[in-house]
């Protein structure tokens, strides 16, 4: 069942309550230790690209849920910084090479990881915002 | 994260215990940085290492880019969940890496 939203303030030290939360949850819903590590890594790149990037003012709140639709581990993330869709983002070619200059994996992993993910530029709470939508299956 | 280097003439080990997220690849890749004049063989442990993120591929490909002009680079001990990692981003094709 879809939860409410969580709304915590988008700043560095806020990042690993944040995850502890999300991982407690999806070990409750019965993720696989291996899939544990896999969920960590696309969460991560998402919730650190909008704490790093999505603002520039004071006020940063950044607004997550995740919830269990049939064996599907389902995560929201929202913000309210400035139109962005991080799918668009320039990604590494396959196969790397050493001389690409580091940087362009974090999409490219959440593509990988995640069965499903959406964008949406939306009203989410009385403003626009940023939607991101994953979808891990469970076992 | 911990880090622990052990230099042999040259060849440098460098066995990391703990999380390489976010936070913590900016400080390995200071160790990096800091270690690695005239070694000739960067050889990284990753025996206890539970979890990379995106973060630390960067350091990595960082590393390997410098030690491609001064000699040669390896990661050993990776388990089989940092292994999915670096099959999955093509790390395995371009980076020496032993599961283990």
């Amino acid at each position: 069942m879809e939860s409410p939203w969580k709304r915590y303030e988008a700043v560095p030290e806020n990042y690993n309550a944040i995850r502890d939360d999300m991982i407690e949850s999806a070990k409750k819903a019965g993720v696989s230790t291996a899939k544990l590590v896999k969920l960590e890594l696309g969460f991560e790149e998402i919730v650190v690209n909008v704490i790093n990037y999505a603002y520039d003012s004071i006020r940063r709140p950044i607004l997550i849920k995740w919830y269990i639709v049939g064996n599907r581990f389902k995560i929201e993330v929202a913000d309210y910084g400035k139109k962005y869709n991080p799918l668009n983002a320039p990604q590494r070619a396959y196969p790397p090479t050493l001389n690409q200059s580091p940087g362009g994996y974090g999409v490219f992993l959440v593509k990988k990881i995640f069965s499903s993910v959406t964008y949406e530029y939306e009203e989410i709470e009385g403003s626009p915002a940023n939607h991101l939508m994953m979808e891990l299956t469970i076992k | 994260m911990e880090i622990k280097k052990f230099l042999n003439e040259s060849k440098l080990t460098m066995k990391i215990s703990g999380r390489i997220d976010t936070n913590t690849s900016v400080q390995l890749n200071k160790e990096i940085k800091g270690s690695i004049e005239g070694v000739s063989n960067l050889i990284f442990d990753l025996d206890d290492v539970t979890y990379i993120s995106s973060a630390a591929l960067r350091v990595f490909l960082s590393a390997g880019n410098i030690m491609k002009q001064q000699g040669k680079m390896s990661i050993i001990n990776a388990n089989s969940d940092l292994m999915d990692v670096f099959n999955v981003t093509g790390f395995t094709e371009i980076i020496d890496i032993h599961e283990k």
